[in-house]
């Protein structure tokens, strides 16, 4: 079923049979967002694998705590919430050592906005899951889902400058292996 | 440049899906914890109001049927050796009959004369009648004339002593024969007052009676069927001449008596005719003596009066898939009350154990609406844990405080109710009732949360009324169980449920509302 066969009123009635515990309405839920959700957790994980087992701890997860939405905001962005404190947490849990360590510094030029149009989705995501760890987790965070560097710090634990560093370190490896793939492609 | 890279990043990989494993959605699913049911209290209780008189029913039925399968070689009469007791006796009686003569001092009573020239075209209740007659003066003549000596001559001390204290019993052979086989059958305990029965008694004695299929013991056992004996007219005449029974067994004495002394030719009846009599009357009266309906002393008008304390349950439900949010809204702002009501009015009890009444309820359904004037902040706090064991803490603000208003639904209805009154004991009864409440009036004040997160006026005055004020109907049925307190007045107590349906609201509001109030009863009723 896709979600955009869904009106919000519907989500809202699924989500409220969820809360009641209706098994359906979870598949149905979980079949709506699982495609986003896998593609949010494979930007946080080392895999595909390991993106799986987040995905399935973050929708556990979701379904525990679906009392606490409060149906004010949006569902979606809510169980994006859910979904990337599971990342972190497992990325916490299964890997002893964050790899927050300083690297060289790496200088790039930016490849133009056209050349970013070149690469799939699918290319450009395996780039960024070519990330460490460190870099991937604070480039998705700060870049894709928007948030501060105060909630990255809080989040992982870490200074403000220490994210602000490793996001720019981020960016630059990144940007040398989108280069280098384009290379590739070319 | 950096935000110009990050937005084509975003932009590119937004929207991104992936496919996930088919196995996936199984795991999770193994994982989400099953939520509990919010226990229904009212479907327990409505289960047990229809259940117990079932129970009480099938308890019955199989204490009956093990008395029966127990006493099926002790306590039940044999037939046929009553009958070749009886044959016995009669072949030895009706010798003595043809060889002996009327004694003139018993020709001078008319009723003898007539009734030892019995036939078939006297009816059977009147011949018995004048049986009885016939037998109550025979035994002031017998006793006159000294013939008990004779009888204590004999050994019947036991049963002579029963002749000389009863009005009534006289002994018999046929006796004396069914207590070596069994129990006698003139020992089952007829009442002459059918209200002095009780159950325990009745059932008791069903099993005493000559019925040899279990079937058909199993039938006459039913409480419905033995009212619709009990009711049956005949065997009202046969319950108020049970008496006579007792008669029709001081003839069966008059043949030994008359035998020793040797006026055999005093029987009156032929064996067979007598125990034809005896047992159908038996069967009758025993069955429709003990029937519940007897019991049922409080039967006839009565006027009563009970308030009611129940516990609420709302249910909303949308019209229409743009009012979902505001049920969630309205669910989250409003609390279910405990509800009082007031009932008086007048009933009928029927022998049959049918039940009538109507009157007049005073009904409330209350509510507390959480949202305050002034708009005081909750905080509604979703924690995450995050990596190292800190806490994210998500807040939202609602304008919900813990002191509200009542939201007030009140109704004048007329409660219609039946049900069936089933007695336990002499005193207590088991009554179940289902009927409407007919709503005569209706009015309504409160506040609601609308959908844009304000909340509004709901009363009548202000013409934003939820419910509407003409008629309705509503759904009750309870269980009570009665005791009476004194011949005229009973007090009862039970539990009960009302359902309002959502025909109570407004066609114009986007929410159907509908309102469940189970609870408690206590009442009194007063004999008139």
């Amino acid at each position: 079923m896709s979600p955009l066969s869904l009106n919000n009123s519907t989500e809202r009635q699924l989500i409220s049979l969820c809360k009641e515990g209706d098994r359906v309405a979870c598949k149905q839920l979980f079949d709506m967002y699982s495609g986003k959700m896998m593609a949010l957790c494979y930007r946080f994980a080392r895999d595909r694998n390991e993106a799986e087992d987040i995905l399935q701890e973050g929708f556990v997860r979701v379904f525990t705590k679906l009392h606490l939405y409060g149906e004010k905001g949006s569902f979606e962005a809510w169980m994006k919430r859910v979904i990337i404190n599971t990342a972190i947490k497992y990325r916490e849990k299964n890997i002893k050592k964050h790899s927050y360590s300083e690297i060289d510094e790496v200088h790039v030029f930016d490849p133009t906005p056209d050349i970013i149009q070149e690469l799939s989705k699918e290319e450009i995501m395996n780039v960024i899951q070519e990330l460490p760890d460190g870099y991937r987790t604070v480039f998705n965070l700060f870049v894709i889902e928007g948030y501060s560097h105060k909630d990255i710090g809080q989040m992982l634990k870490i200074g403000e400058s220490t994210s602000r560093s490793q996001l720019v370190k981020a960016r630059n490896l990144l940007k040398k292996k989108l280069i280098n793939e384009i290379k590739l492609a070319g | 440049m950096n935000n110009k890279f990050d937005n084509n990043i975003k932009n590119k990989i937004h929207g991104a899906e992936m496919p996930v494993s088919d196995g996936l959605w199984a795991s999770i699913e193994s994982q989400i914890p099953i939520k509990k049911e919010r226990p229904k209290y009212w479907m327990f209780l409505l289960l047990t109001a229809f259940a117990t008189p079932f129970l009480l029913y099938t308890l019955k039925s199989n204490s009956e049927t093990t008395a029966e399968s127990t006493s099926q070689y002790s306590n039940v009469i044999d037939l046929e050796t009553v009958a070749k007791a009886t044959t016995t006796a009669s072949i030895a009686r009706n010798s003595d009959y043809t060889k002996n003569s009327i004694p003139s001092e018993f020709l001078t009573n008319n009723q003898i004369s007539k009734t030892a020239s019995t036939n078939i075209s006297v009816g059977r209740q009147e011949r018995i009648e004048k049986e009885a007659t016939a037998t109550r003066l025979t035994k002031k003549r017998l006793q006159r004339e000294g013939i008990q000596k004779e009888i204590q001559r004999n050994g019947d001390n036991a049963n002579t002593k029963r002749a000389t204290n009863s009005n009534n019993t006289f002994n018999s052979n046929n006796k004396e024969t069914l207590s070596e086989s069994g129990k006698p059958l003139s020992n089952l305990n007829f009442r002459s007052n059918p209200s002095e029965t009780n159950l325990s008694n009745w059932n008791t004695e069903l099993t005493e009676l000559p019925f040899k299929s279990k079937k058909k013991l199993k039938f006459i056992s039913n409480p419905f069927n033995k009212e619709s004996t009990a009711r049956n007219k005949n065997n009202l005449k046969l319950i108020e001449k049970s008496r006579i029974y007792q008669k029709v067994s001081a003839i069966k004495a008059i043949p030994q008596l008359s035998k020793n002394e040797g006026f055999s030719s005093i029987i009156v009846q032929s064996d067979n005719r007598i125990n034809a009599a005896e047992k159908k009357m038996v069967r009758a009266t025993k069955v429709a003596a003990g029937c519940p309906s007897f019991l049922r002393f409080r039967s006839g008008v009565y006027v009563f009066s009970d308030i009611k304390i129940s516990l609420l349950q709302q249910k909303l439900e949308a019209k229409t898939s743009e009012q979902v949010a505001i049920i969630a809204s309205r669910n989250k702002t409003e609390e279910e009350l405990m509800s009082t009501s007031y009932t008086f009015g007048i009933g009928k009890v029927w022998n049959s154990g049918f039940i009538f009444e109507s009157g007049i309820n005073f009904d409330n359904i209350l509510t507390k609406f959480l949202v305050s004037e002034g708009g005081t902040t909750v905080i509604e706090i979703d924690t995450f844990l995050l990596p190292g064991g800190g806490m994210q803490i998500v807040q939202d603000t609602f304008n919900i405080v813990g002191e509200g208003i009542k939201n007030k639904f009140n109704q004048i209805n007329i409660p219609v109710r039946i049900g069936y009154d089933l007695p336990i004991t002499e005193k207590i009864s088991l009554a179940a009732k289902a009927g409407v409440l007919i709503n005569l009036a209706s009015s309504n004040n409160g506040k609601i949360m609308t959908e844009e997160g304000t909340y509004r006026y709901s009363s009548a005055e202000r013409s934003l009324s939820l419910f509407k004020t003409n008629l309705g109907l509503s759904y009750t049925g309870g269980m009570d169980i009665n005791m009476q307190v004194s011949s005229k007045i009973a007090g009862y107590a039970g539990i009960h449920c009302n359902y309002y349906p959502s025909n109570f609201g407004l066609s114009t509001y986007g929410i159907k509302q509908t309102y469940l109030k189970y609870g408690l009863t206590a009442g009194l009723r007063y004999s008139i």
